[in-house]
């Protein structure tokens, strides 16, 4: 037999898909001295401040703490949007805070966004280092009483000499009083917004519960207590998703340096580059003045340095992409837009996977993509939520505007105007209740939305409500599959890192693409033909 | 994959599951896409297979635009029984079966549902728009309404139940007897809980049964046995396979047929992208069957995919 020359052809297209990534790859990796840290992006975070207000008519005045460069913390360009006219920045106390303010009516808003790119960083505490005892010097500072953090409480005295003796050894009395303080029940503030929770040191140990600030206060009052230096820092969680909370964690000073203990984070001496601090004393993090109306909000999305001060240290090899990816990102494409662009073909691989491997049969090919996407903002419950809200909604409208009778097309107008409506009335619920995540996910696939539930009525008809349940199913886990690759921080840098790797998933789409095996679900489906009598053949 | 000296559509499993993938690739390659119409819109199947002599309903008329709606008082005439079927429908969707003439009217698919012109009109003018052919224009056809003889022994049936028959390079590999049930609204499609009946096609006599939700011995409505019993007319029904296979330029078909009244088969539709659940029925893979013919001796006219 001669061979085929579409084998021939799928040989040499597998060789070249194969070598031809690898050799750019290894090529660039030994023009970086063989240390792939050189040709990567950093991983970091894109934190944006919205503060709106309203007012009458009135002079606005907006004061934000916003974080500075220092050793562990590499800041990017700032980026402003605001309503109010003036803008000013200064410096106190070592905090770096920004003000706009300017005469404005009715509604505004100030929005500042950058890149952060926190280090991990994990201190150990020498042995050597020991309680120093009871206020050696109570006018220093970092050692004062002060109305939220009242070291010198006659309670808070007796609890930190008992869990901190003078003398004893410093990691062994911080742990006891960090666990002492970490086990106190949580006590969120937003739950309660009618009530008034105690926020200071001594509110918190009697009331043996506390918010995370307050926690963080009882843990300085008792450190304080037994002669450690200590601040409190304000700052955000790099957790990605919209509307994010501001914590508060204390810095002890040990020897020469400040050693962060975030108790609201759970961690004990160290940072795991997520915690980003935007201010040190007991001073607001946010201000608006007057606040008639206001509302702040963090959202914290990953993103990566690609240019700037973000890459300028780590001496960034010239092989890396990252020339071309700052490039674009300063022509105005944004880097997560560039993100989901590179992560499409590891989306349209999942789908080929999930289709041609797995056998699961979901609504529109492409749809656990484009679902994941949208969910890259807000999160897997919150698009498959809205994956059903939204199918369950135009599969009712359909149904409701069946007896229209209407001709496919400008049905299907009609049907995607209604979901448009529904998008945007999600939204909207959502606005109010401070929580758009579900109408994030679906403003990207709409469109491919609507044309799914087509397909959804189709099975329904032709195959009976089971097998929708069955396709329902299946596209959630689509969609989750979808989206834990497609999120990943780790595999977008590796494809920011190596992005000639997409002609390895084009290497992979081709060898699926000629592969005609058993699907893993039709061997669940044909089952019975694999009981271990053999199967009568027919000659 | 590129093996290079086997043909990709021939496996290399041991178990003989025709999958998916492998039968897209079949489909793919045994069936040219510029000959798919030929057994995708039923008024062109019928005329090229009428044409080689293969039995088929008689048509009564065809109607192709809105224009020609008017038509169909001259095509019904004063028959007492028609169908009005969407040439490239799906699955069954969109036929109306109707008859006979009652109170001006024709009595139609449900017991109590009498169809008056005007509902024939807006079911042509559906059918026309495609609302059954998958949003493409398409033509409806006006033809004879089959009344179903006995298929298989002396069993009970509703509906009209059919004979399919997987074939390739005209060599009958598999089949099975579809019958409608209550469940399945009296429809011949075993997702909607119609019942598939396995056949030898050496002997023409039913082995196995199955429906959605299993093998089956007995018929879960009339409770009659289903293994053991003879197809009707068996060796027509291959014959008529043969012809059907012989008359299209398709080499990988599932042909579906009916046994009319007076125990003729008569050829019903012709499918490109036939189902695999006919292997469930027959408790049998269709793979090794399709290996053979790729590959052996026995090769069909166009010999051996290479």
């Amino acid at each position: 037999m001669a061979i085929r020359r579409t084998d021939l052809l799928r040989t040499l297209a597998t060789v070249f898909l194969l070598l031809c990534p690898m050799a750019i790859a290894i090529c660039r990796i030994s023009m970086a001295a063989f240390d792939v840290e050189r040709i990567a992006p950093n991983p970091g975070y894109r934190v944006s401040l919205r503060v709106f207000f309203e007012t009458p008519s009135d002079t606005v005045r907006v004061r934000a703490h916003l974080p500075q460069n220092e050793p562990n913390l590499i800041l990017g360009t700032r980026w402003t949007d605001t309503d109010l006219a003036n803008s000013d920045e200064v410096y106190r106390g070592g905090n770096r805070r920004w003000e706009w303010w300017g005469e404005t009516e009715g509604r505004g808003k100030v929005e500042t966004s950058f890149t952060a790119i926190a280090k991990n960083v994990t201190y150990e505490i020498a042995p050597s280092f020991r309680v120093p005892g009871s206020l050696s010097d109570p006018t220093l500072p970092f050692l004062e009483s002060t109305e939220t953090i009242q070291v010198d409480h006659p309670a808070i005295a007796a609890l930190a000499e008992e869990l901190a003796p003078r003398g004893a050894p410093a990691a062994d009395a911080l742990a006891r009083i960090y666990d002492f303080c970490g086990g106190l029940p949580e006590l969120g503030t937003s739950e309660h917004p009618g009530l008034v929770v105690a926020e200071d040191a001594v509110g918190t140990l009697e009331a043996l519960e506390g918010t995370a600030l307050g926690k963080a206060r009882l843990f300085a009052a008792l450190v304080r207590h037994q002669g450690f230096p200590a601040r409190m820092v304000h700052g955000l969680v790099m957790e990605p998703g919209p509307d994010r909370n501001a914590t508060s964690w204390v810095e002890v000073r040990l020897g020469p340096s400040w050693v962060p203990f975030c108790i609201d984070e759970d961690l004990f001496a160290r940072t795991d580059g997520r915690l980003v601090p935007f201010c040190r004393g007991d001073v607001r993090l946010v201000e608006a003045n007057p606040i008639h109306t206001s509302k702040v909000h963090f959202d914290v999305a990953r993103t990566f340095g690609v240019r700037g001060r973000l890459i300028e240290g780590s001496e960034k090899a010239a092989s890396s992409w990252l020339g071309v990816w700052g490039a674009l990102e300063e022509s105005g494409i944004p880097l997560n837009i560039l993100c989901l662009l590179l992560m499409i073909p590891f989306g349209a691989f999942i789908c080929v996977v999930i289709r041609n491997l797995l056998g699961l049969r979901t609504f529109g090919f492409f749809l656990p993509m484009l679902i994941a996407i949208g969910a890259t903002h807000s999160g897997l419950p919150w698009a498959l939520a809205a994956f059903l809200i939204v199918n369950g909604w135009v599969y009712l409208f359909r149904f409701a505007a069946e007896p229209l009778r209407l001709l496919h097309y400008p049905k299907v107008a009609v049907i995607l105007t209604s979901t448009v409506g529904a998008v945007l009335g999600l939204a909207a619920i959502g606005a109010v209740f401070g929580n758009v995540n579900l109408a994030h996910v679906t403003f990207l696939p709409i469109v491919v939305l609507t044309f799914a539930t087509e397909q959804f009525s189709t099975i329904m008809e032709e195959e009976g409500p089971r097998e929708v349940l069955k396709v329902i199913v299946m596209t959630l886990i689509g969609i989750s599959l979808a989206y834990f690759v497609m999120s990943s921080q780790s595999m977008q840098r590796f494809a920011l890192t190596f992005p000639e790797s997409v002609l390895i998933l084009v290497l992979f789409d081709v060898l699926i693409g000629s592969w005609t095996g058993v699907r893993l679900l039709e061997y669940i489906r044909f089952r019975r033909l694999l009981s271990p009598e053999p199967a009568v053949t027919h000659v | 994959m590129s093996n290079g000296m086997t043909s990709p559509l021939v496996g290399q499993e041991p178990h003989g599951i025709l999958g998916i993938n492998r039968r897209n690739r079949i489909i793919d390659e045994l069936n040219p896409r510029r000959h798919r119409p030929l057994a995708d819109d039923k008024i062109l199947t019928k005329e090229i297979l009428a044409s080689h002599g293969v039995p088929v309903a008689e048509t009564y008329g065809v109607v192709a635009s809105m224009g020609e709606v008017r038509r169909i008082e001259r095509i019904i005439g004063d028959r007492e029984h028609f169908v009005i079927k969407p040439a490239r429908g799906r699955a069954g969707f969109g036929i109306a079966v109707l008859g006979p003439k009652q109170d001006g009217g024709w009595k139609g698919p449900s017991p109590e549902n009498l169809w008056q012109e005007r509902d024939i009109r807006r079911r042509l003018g559906d059918i026309l728009s495609g609302d059954y052919a998958r949003r493409t224009r398409d033509r409806a056809l006006i033809e004879e309404r089959l009344f179903p003889g006995s298929i298989l022994g002396n069993l009970q049936v509703i509906g009209l139940p059919d004979i399919r028959i997987i074939t390739l390079d005209g060599n009958p590999m598999m089949g099975m007897v579809r019958l409608p049930t209550k469940q399945s609204g009296g429809k011949a499609n075993l997702h909607l809980g119609a019942i598939g009946v396995g056949i030898d096609l050496e002997t023409g006599r039913s082995t196995s049964a199955s429906s959605r939700n299993g093998c089956l011995t007995h018929h879960p409505e009339s409770h009659e046995r289903l293994a053991g019993l003879p197809v009707a007319s068996w060796d027509l029904v291959m014959e008529t396979t043969r012809a059907v296979a012989r008359a299209l330029p398709l080499r990988y078909l599932g042909i579906d047929i009916a046994i009319a009244q007076d125990q003729k088969p008569v050829v019903l539709e012709v499918n490109v992208r036939p189902g695999l659940e006919i292997q469930n029925v027959n408790q049998r893979g269709l793979r090794i069957e399709v290996d053979r013919i790729l590959t052996g001796p026995a090769a069909g006219d166009n010999g051996v995919v290479a």
